[in-house]
């Protein structure tokens, strides 16, 4: 049979080639702007987060400058007046040191460095000791801090980083409780289980899938109504992910907002103890 | 206190900023420090003041919207209002600029620079 390419089929045929290359040009061209979207989307939250961040490490850097040549230039009445402002200055300096952790944190990992220093140590011993360092600010925030521990749990696992995951969670519930606190850390099948629940802020529903985003504080206007850079949990959600942990949360109806902290407690960390573990202030190699 | 004292009210967020800027100007000065927006407003409804600092970030309410609250209570319609933050940002320096702001003070800065900031626009020729 001879196949006769007739005009009308040849037509017929570069029409609907055409539509077809249009058709791809014009799906290339959504997608095109999708992405322009997204590039928009990121660079403004970047542009936001900046600024936020400049806020939050600025101002504790401004207040330790104008009040240590105050406590030089001034007269005060007494040492207790210089006490007082030599306290806050320290304060401030330990708000600064723990933002500024989270950021030096959060690029490393973002420049695809999320390498880990183990080590054996004794996990409550850890929260004792974050708690210890809180311990000014507890009180000058008029808050109960409970503990309710297990005796003793060995973990394999990067001290200073869970350390900062732990400052954080407890910076948070500082500032979010009304009154109380409780930090709960136990043992659970091979695991450790940390939970850090408060009695106050609850997060709203619609913002339950954002807590441990980037860049994301749950209000970041120019009115805020908590401070803090928007790093922290998310800096903690990468570091319990990278030592193979998971986190949860639960928020709402009242009855306050628990985070679950779940540490895989390996091989090395349930057998026999090292006859040296690390602990506050240093590092077994 | 010296009741022929300018009066200045500091709004920040930040206790050390307001203990600072107490330290700073109250030898000079009478100056009632506010926490945020709304605890400004407070102060604001039963004192009249010579001149205004306020922070930017602010809960409640920020910076730039106490700005122009500010303006709308008769005897503050044209007394200087000084913006404090840690940035100095065009599109910033033009909200503060149409919210009625007078002028823009960018931390970190010294008790020297806040004095003399303070003196030149409350008895120089500043507005």
């Amino acid at each position: 049979m001879k196949n006769i390419l007739t005009d009308d089929f040849l037509i017929d045929e570069i029409k609907n080639r055409f539509t077809e290359k249009n058709n791809q040009i014009l799906q290339l061209s959504f997608e095109l702007d999708e992405l322009r979207k997204k590039l928009f989307d990121s660079e403004h939250l970047k542009t936001k987060f900046l600024s936020i961040i400049r806020n939050e490490l600025k101002n504790p850097v401004s207040a330790i400058s104008g009040l240590s040549k105050l406590v030089v230039q001034k007269d005060f009445d007494s040492v207790e007046d210089i006490k007082k402002i030599m306290d806050t200055i320290r304060l401030e300096a330990v708000k600064f040191a723990l933002q500024l952790d989270n950021v030096l944190i959060a690029s490393s990992y973002e420049g695809g460095d999320n390498n880990l220093f183990l080590s054996g140590f004794d996990l409550c011993e850890l929260i004792y000791e974050v708690k210890r360092s809180f311990e000014d600010e507890i009180k000058s925030r008029q808050k109960i801090v409970e503990t309710q521990m297990d005796h003793e749990i060995k973990i394999y696992a990067d001290r200073e980083k869970l350390k900062l995951v732990f400052k954080n969670f407890l910076d948070n519930a500082l500032k979010f409780s009304e009154k109380n606190i409780k930090i709960i850390v136990l043992k659970r099948k091979n695991s450790a289980v940390v939970s850090f629940y408060n009695d106050g802020y609850e997060i709203e529903e619609k913002n339950h899938h954002r807590i441990f985003e980037r860049f994301s504080p749950l209000d970041s206007g120019l009115s805020r109504k908590y401070s803090g850079v928007g790093l922290g949990l998310c800096v903690c959600g990468a570091i319990i992910e990278s030592h193979g942990g998971k986190t949860d949360f639960s928020s709402g109806q009242g009855s306050g907002t628990l985070f679950e902290i779940e540490l895989p407690l390996d091989d090395k960390s349930q057998g026999e103890a090292d006859d040296i573990e690390s602990g506050e202030g240093f590092i077994i190699l | 206190m010296n009741s022929s004292m300018k009066k200045i009210l500091f709004a920040d967020d930040s206790p050390s900023m307001r203990l600072f800027a107490s330290l700073s100007l109250s030898d000079e000065f009478e100056i009632d420090t506010a926490c945020d927006g709304e605890d400004a407003l407070k102060y604001l409804k039963t004192k009249d003041y010579d001149l205004f600092l306020v922070d930017v970030y602010m809960p409640k309410i920020d910076g730039i919207s106490l700005v122009k609250k500010i303006r709308e209570f008769e005897n503050s319609r044209f007394k200087p209002i000084i913006i404090i933050s840690t940035e100095a940002d065009e599109s910033l320096f033009s909200k503060g600029r149409d919210a009625g702001a007078t002028g823009w003070i960018v931390k970190p800065f010294d008790k020297d620079y806040l004095l003399k900031a303070v003196k030149h626009i409350l008895f120089g020729k500043g507005r």
